[in-house]
């Protein structure tokens, strides 16, 4: 590098700070020799330097940290030492170091028993609002009851499905048998028939009360349909047959059963306990005075027995099916197929009525009390 | 946490926490709101706060929680204004309590719950610091001016007394 009248300036910086290097001392004294003018200036710069500084700071010794001694502590080092002392920071030389200050000083120890008294307190102040913060646990009992109320109605679709079934069986389907009877030939039915199920028309309300017994042996389980002393129809006059023949058409069937509809007729019943064809379904009550029972009841009663292991007439009514039927039937098919041991009781007055309810497991129980009505 | 935990965090802390905060505000009213915000929202953390943590995630939150409050209102005061030879004081006390009581609320925000979070609840300096969200060292000198303030008041009072 050389040093040149256009890049001096930054080199006589440099030359008198005494930062540059011997190669270019030894130039910049050779180009001073050449430039006698710049060397002129060069002195120039040297002259504006400022003297050395002579201001001082005399508190330094007061600034400095040396042994924990008592005439090297200051006041600040000792309200350091007393707070450090009340939240417990002092090691075993700051103690000794602190005592020492204390030591025939009574306004220090004043100043520290200050301190000690800037500690705060505890006080009892109570939050008044604790139980809006509180939260409850989850509801598990009535989710649990939701899934048992479901668990128990698919069930019980199962067991009507089943039940079903078997009445849906072209053996046994038969529910009743009608036989001639030894009255007149006009009015009685001609010979025996076997109605299906599904084509039995519903008994209208009128004739329900004219429904009579007669006693039969007791080998003999039918219903016998006699016809009482009713005035015949036109269609009877026209010589239509009323009675099947062997050679019956399903037009000719529902014809005899639109008859069927236009006469009172009486079922009779031919042995102490109709039997709805197989299926078990007792067609009286069970004290089996005589009284025959609806078709609602017979199925609710079928059902108490059936899926509910209960005797009809037990308790309740026997004409509806509650939702604790349902809910007891659930609960005993869950019991079939998980193997737990779930109850579901019910608590009936001495008239009868349904007072409450429990359900019994063993992660859970609970009891509810039925609201009874109040007639007014 | 359970709600089991959760409602023992109630019994077990909300009083500190109501102390706390309402010696820092003295509003009973905004005092209680805070409490209730508070674990309004450990309620809605509660599957991430273990209880274990319980204690200081509510300080945490009580404390930024009346910051923010304190911010929205103005209601803050500059540390550096503070000059404990300013203040005059012309009520009657009956006891030390009272007369630090005044002290305290005299106390810049931040050194006023360093100190009480220091002796009401008796956290670490690191604990403190992981409160305010301050170092650990701001928190040893906000404790360091604030209980020098304290001893002038009390010994300002205590000489006229």
């Amino acid at each position: 590098m050389s040093i040149t009248r256009e890049n001096y300036e930054s080199f006589f910086l440099d030359y008198l700070e005494g930062s540059l290097d011997s190669s270019l001392r030894e130039e910049m004294d050779a180009f001073l020799k050449r430039n006698p003018d710049l060397k002129a200036e060069l002195k120039e710069f040297e002259q504006v330097s400022l003297p050395a500084d002579s201001v001082r700071f005399e508190e330094k010794e007061q600034l400095k940290k040396t042994a924990s001694t008592r005439d090297d502590l200051g006041e600040p080092h000792f309200d350091h030492l007393c707070i450090a002392k009340i939240e417990g920071d002092l090691n075993i030389h700051e103690e000794k170091a602190l005592d020492q200050m204390l030591i025939g000083q009574p306004q220090r120890k004043k100043e520290l028993d200050l301190y000690f008294k800037t500690k705060l307190q505890p006080l009892p102040v109570i939050f008044p609002d604790k139980q809006l913060l509180k939260r409850k646990a989850p509801v598990f009992r009535l989710r649990s009851w939701y899934s048992v109320s479901a668990a128990a109605s698919v069930i019980l679709i199962l067991v009507f499905s089943l039940l079903l079934s078997r009445f849906r069986n072209p053996q046994e389907e038969r529910i009743a048998i009608i036989q001639p009877t030894a009255e007149s030939s006009d009015n009685k039915v001609s010979e025996a028939t076997a109605i299906m199920e599904e084509d039995i028309p519903s008994i209208p309300e009128e004739f329900a009360g004219r429904m009579v017994t007669q006693k039969q042996p007791e080998d003999q389980e039918k219903i016998d349909v006699v016809a009482m002393n009713i005035p015949e129809t036109p269609m009877q006059k026209e010589g239509e047959n009323f009675s099947g023949n062997g050679q019956e058409t399903p037009a000719d069937r529902r014809a005899n059963l639109e008859r069927l509809h236009r006469r009172e007729f009486a079922l009779i019943n031919t042995s102490p306990e109709v039997t709805l064809a197989t299926a078990g379904v007792t067609g009286r009550d069970n004290e089996g005075e005589g009284e025959y029972l609806t078709l609602r009841e017979v199925v609710a009663g079928r059902l108490r027995s059936t899926v509910s292991a209960k005797e009809p007439g037990e308790t309740g009514r026997e004409d509806r099916i509650t939702f604790l039927d349902i809910a007891d039937a659930g609960v005993r098919g869950i019991n079939r197929i998980t193997g737990v041991d779930m109850k579901l009781e019910r608590y009936y007055d001495q008239s009868g009525e349904l007072t409450s309810y429990a359900f019994t497991s063993k992660p859970l129980s609970f009891s509810h009390e039925v609201k009874k009505k109040t007639s007014l | 946490m359970t709600v089991e935990e959760y409602n023992r965090s109630v019994d077990q802390f909300s009083d500190g926490l109501y102390r706390f905060i309402l010696n820092n505000i003295r509003d009973t009213e905004k005092a209680r709101d805070i409490i209730q915000d508070t674990y309004e929202k450990l309620w809605r953390k509660r599957e991430t706060v273990s209880s274990e943590k319980v204690k200081s995630y509510l300080f945490t939150t009580a404390y930024h929680t009346m910051i923010d409050l304190l911010r929205k209102e103005k209601w803050s005061s500059d540390v550096s204004t503070v000059n404990s030879d300013s203040y005059s004081h012309t009520d009657q006390y009956s006891d030390l309590n009272e007369i630090l009581n005044e002290a305290i609320g005299r106390l810049p925000e931040d050194q006023r719950s360093v100190i009480m979070l220091r002796d009401y609840e008796g956290y670490t300096y690191q604990e403190i610091a992981e409160i305010t969200g301050l170092s650990e060292s701001q928190v040893k000198v906000y404790i360091y001016r604030g209980r020098l303030f304290l001893k002038k008041y009390i010994g300002k009072i205590e000489s006229v007394i």
